[in-house]
């Protein structure tokens, strides 16, 4: 509650005291006695998980994509399919959370299809298996607190798997972690949040964390993120985008989901910030650091660059640098949004295209692949939670469905 | 209260017109002098201007050092005839802030409570000893009909300098009477002045830092990039200052693993910055862009206390743990074990923080090292590992800066920089000076700068309870 009567004065004080000169732009947040007062505030919060139902060749028909593309289901009884990693050979690497472990799939013999002994499981035993990207002949892959590494061979087999880094912070309610090789060669990695909507013990939460080449040394490149798992760098601009979840339980709208750019050293304002450095109303404002006032503190924040649907849940991230679709498709990015639980209409449960314009900026993001949820007999149906997006080696979008073990496939065949 | 110690005498003058406490006298509680040295150069003085809340001039303090007290010259015009509180408040910052018992906005909130040097947490009368009362209880202003309110007393709860120092805190005249016991502020109502005591005749420079909890532990500076580092022993960020226009950036976020924390930096002659990673028992080492190089990783325990580090002329960097007997070295490749085990030496480790600021002679000779509970200055032989006491009375000594034969020792609680002229071979030393510069806050460590000096104000006292003085800052001032 400042008066701008005094908020004024502030400036005029500052400009005659000898010794203050600050040669900063924007003055530090003035640290206070006691925790800052904030109004009372209600929400109305939907729990609202539609029904969900296993896939079936005949739901395939209620699947839209945009006119000239087709859908396919390529493989099915994948368990829980969550990341994707395609070799130029066509070899698919899928992580699967919860059994812990990594497949190998390939298409062998041209038919579209990975029948089930085009696949096997080369790797195990590492708990919440979860984001991959290979480098030098080696698969990287992060799970619930440690980074593993695996020398590849030809057929797609793995080595036994090395510690490469570890002791990373618990999953508690945001277990899905993901990596890259950065164009810089460090590897980036993020680590979600414990919790849903406070400050967390462990810095190295609701992080993107850096690790030199080695494993052995690692830094917060950014913070603020509660549950980025999609990112990755524009393949014309360079600059790194990551997609994140925003809080449950504060309403059907608030906090929506991020687009960020993200840079080193920024925070990005979770838990007390949204979109464009908005506080959230719905945050406690008692253990905010430095007991600063929640305006304060996301003034130092970095705002989102373009918001989504509140609980879409974003998973993977894909820039696509394929030619088979048409060419405005080119370096954009595919988005799969898992789906709500948390709103009154479900959100998400698509693959959405982050539409960047000629310039190469964010512009939009707009529905790709829909259809997943549905309304029926007066409730909520769904048969299919999106979660690994990949570019096949011929230019068609690979994603997966967690729920039932679908790896779909579209292709654009417009053209012909 | 009833513990007052009264001392009367020429210590103590109160001018006419300052009536407070129908006439009590202030008390001369004289501590043991903290300072071997008078400061360098001329007398100390600092001046305030008083202004109202809409930021008018409306009167001036003026402050002597005379001896072990401070002769105080008060006039403020514009004030409703009668007794007004008046008393030396925490932070030299005349803004709106938060009044804590309302939580709400106030004007001249922004000085914060009254300086209470000895953490009494009780207001009291100018007449009680600052270990009983705050130090900054003055007696109250008597204001007359014209609305002008003028005194002249000479007081010893207050200094310029030390640890009862009240440069660059701020002096405020409240609307009401003192009753001189209520707490926290004697029932005195609203501020009406504030004036910040500056000191007069003396240059220095601040760089401010962006964060609300930076609590900026180490300093170093580049000269190649004319860029100070500063790290925050709360969080491990390390922040980049562009020497010539303040301007901070962001080099390196903390809290990775060995990462939480910075106490003590140097920059080596690659560029390098060096760590010391305090309660985590870890060297970092960054890039010269920033980048992560390699976190190194003492033995763990709960006991670890990596404080300062000093490199040595042959590529080794050598680093001090304050709380387990021992001195590390880090080789050129990057790997860290213990040098020299400070067991059964005459460096005998105690309750509190031991040694702390460590630097190597030009000559690569020597460490000097101080231990900040004794105040002990200790020379290292590097060939011989013999160890040598070569001064005393560097009490709360943290960080060190040798410049030739002169060495600079921050004292962190005492708000000052000890000068110490050394001996032939580092094997004796005294203090020759004593400086506050414009007032510091909990300094911590000192980099040279050319022909100056920058010393981060840490405020790590606050980090056991109280609130910082936000910004915090390095100053950056002339080698004295």
């Amino acid at each position: 509650m400042r008066h701008p009567t005094l908020t004024a004065l502030t400036a005029a004080l500052l400009g005659v005291l000898p010794g203050t000169a600050l040669a900063q732009s924007s003055p530090a947040p003035t640290a206070r006695p006691i925790a800052p007062a904030e109004p009372p505030v209600s929400a109305t919060v939907t729990r609202n998980e539609p029904t969900p139902l296993e896939y079936t060749a005949d739901k395939l028909a209620r699947l839209k994509v945009p006119a000239g593309f087709t859908i396919s289901a390529m493989a099915t009884g994948l368990g829980n399919a969550r990341m994707l990693h395609v070799m130029p050979d066509g070899g698919i690497y899928l992580s699967r959370r919860a059994q812990g472990d990594v497949w190998y799939m390939k298409d062998t013999n041209n038919d579209g299809q990975i029948s089930v002994g085009e696949r096997r499981q080369v790797a195990q035993n590492m708990k919440a298996a979860h984001g991959m990207d290979v480098r030098d002949g080696k698969l990287y892959v992060v799970g619930e607190k440690t980074i593993w590494v695996m020398t590849m061979s030809k057929d797609g087999g793995l080595s036994v798997p090395r510690v490469f880094a570890d002791g990373f912070p618990d999953a508690g309610q945001h277990p899905a972690r993901d990596l890259a090789w950065g164009p810089d060669g460090y590897l980036y990695a993020t680590f979600g949040s414990t919790n849903n909507d406070s400050p967390t013990q462990n810095p190295e939460e609701a992080t993107m964390l850096r690790l030199t080449p080695d494993g052995k040394t690692r830094e917060v490149y950014a913070r603020g993120l509660r549950h980025t798992i999609g990112f990755g760098w524009h393949p014309v601009t360079g600059v790194l985008y990551g997609a994140d979840q925003g809080s449950d339980w504060h309403g059907d709208n608030i906090p929506p989901e991020e687009i960020n750019v993200i840079e080193r050293g920024k925070n990005y304002g979770w838990p007390f910030c949204y979109g464009d450095k908005q506080p959230d109303p719905f945050v406690n404002v008692g253990n905010i650091p430095g007991k600063i006032t929640k305006a304060a503190y996301c003034a130092g924040t970095q705002g989102s660059v373009l918001n989504y649907t509140a609980h879409a849940a974003a998973i993977a991230m894909n820039f696509y640098t394929g030619t088979a679709f048409p060419a405005e498709y080119r370096n954009d990015a595919f988005i799969a949004y898992r789906g709500s639980w948390n709103r009154n209409e479900p959100s998400g449960y698509e693959i959405a295209r982050l539409v960047f314009g000629a310039d190469n900026k964010p512009e939009k993001i707009e529905p790709f692949v829909t259809g997943f949820v549905y309304q029926d007999g007066g409730g909520w149906k769904q048969f299919g939670r999106v979660a690994g997006v990949a570019t096949y080696t011929d230019g068609s979008l690979l994603f997966t469905d967690d729920q039932s073990g679908v790896l779909y496939r579209v292709r654009y065949t417009g053209g012909q | 209260m009833g513990r007052l110690k009264m001392l009367l005498g020429g210590a103590l003058l109160l001018g006419t017109a300052s009536a407070g406490g129908a006439g009590l006298p202030m008390t001369a509680p004289m501590p043991a002098p903290t300072n071997a040295a008078a400061p360098a150069g001329t007398a100390l003085a600092a001046t305030a201007t008083l202004r109202d809340p809409q930021g008018t001039a409306q009167g001036t303090v003026t402050l002597r050092q005379m001896g072990m007290g401070v002769q105080v010259r008060v006039e403020a015009r514009g004030l409703k005839p009668g007794q007004h509180g008046m008393h030396v408040h925490e932070f030299g910052r005349c803004t709106p802030g938060v009044d804590a018992a309302t939580n709400t906005v106030v004007a001249f909130g922004g000085a914060g409570g009254h300086f209470d040097p000895g953490r009494t947490g009780n207001h009291d009368a100018p007449t009680a000893p600052n270990t009983a009362g705050h130090g900054g209880d003055l007696p109250m202003l008597n204001v007359g009909a014209d609305g002008v309110g003028r005194a002249t007393f000479m007081t010893d709860k207050l200094s310029l300098t030390g640890m009862d120092g009240v440069l660059n805190r701020s002096l405020v005249i409240h609307a009401q009477p003192d009753d001189y016991k209520s707490d926290p502020s004697g029932l005195t109502g609203a501020r009406e002045r504030c004036g910040v005591l500056t000191r007069t005749n003396y240059a220095a420079r601040d760089y401010a830092l962006p964060g609300a909890q930076d609590f900026p532990e180490g300093v170093a500076y580049d000269a190649r990039k004319g860029v100070i580092y500063a790290g925050s022993a709360q969080s491990g960020t390390i922040y980049a200052v562009n020497a010539a226009t303040g301007a901070v950036s962001k080099f390196s976020e903390g809290g990775a693993v060995g990462r939480a924390s910075a106490l003590g930096l140097k920059v080596d002659t690659q560029g390098r910055l060096w760590i010391a990673g305090g309660a985590q028992g870890t060297v970092s080492v960054l890039s010269p862009d920033g980048a992560p190089v390699a976190v190194l990783e003492t033995p763990r325990s709960p006991n670890a206390y990596l404080n300062d580090l000093a490199p040595a002329p042959d590529g080794s960097v050598y680093v001090t743990d304050s709380t387990r007997p021992a001195i590390y070295r880090v080789t050129p490749d990057l790997r860290i074990s213990e040098w020299l085990s400070l067991a059964g030496t005459p460096i005998r480790y105690g309750p509190g923080l031991n040694l702390n600021g460590v630097v190597a002679t030009p000559d690569g000779r020597y460490l000097l090292a101080v231990k900040l509970n004794t105040g002990d200055l200790w020379r290292i032989d590097l060939r011989s590992k013999a160890i040598r006491r070569v001064m005393g009375g560097l009490n709360n000594g943290d960080g060190l800066l040798l410049d030739g034969r002169t060495l600079y020792v921050s004292r962190n609680k005492d708000g000052i920089i000890s000068k110490v002229t050394l001996g032939a071979d580092y094997a004796s030393g005294q203090v020759t000076a004593e400086e506050p510069v414009t007032g510091l806050r909990f300094p911590t460590t000192l980099a040279a700068i050319g022909g100056d000096l920058i010393v981060s104000q840490g405020q790590l006292d606050k980090l056991q309870g109280g609130t910082p003085e936000t910004p915090f800052r390095l100053t950056r001032f002339p080698k004295f």
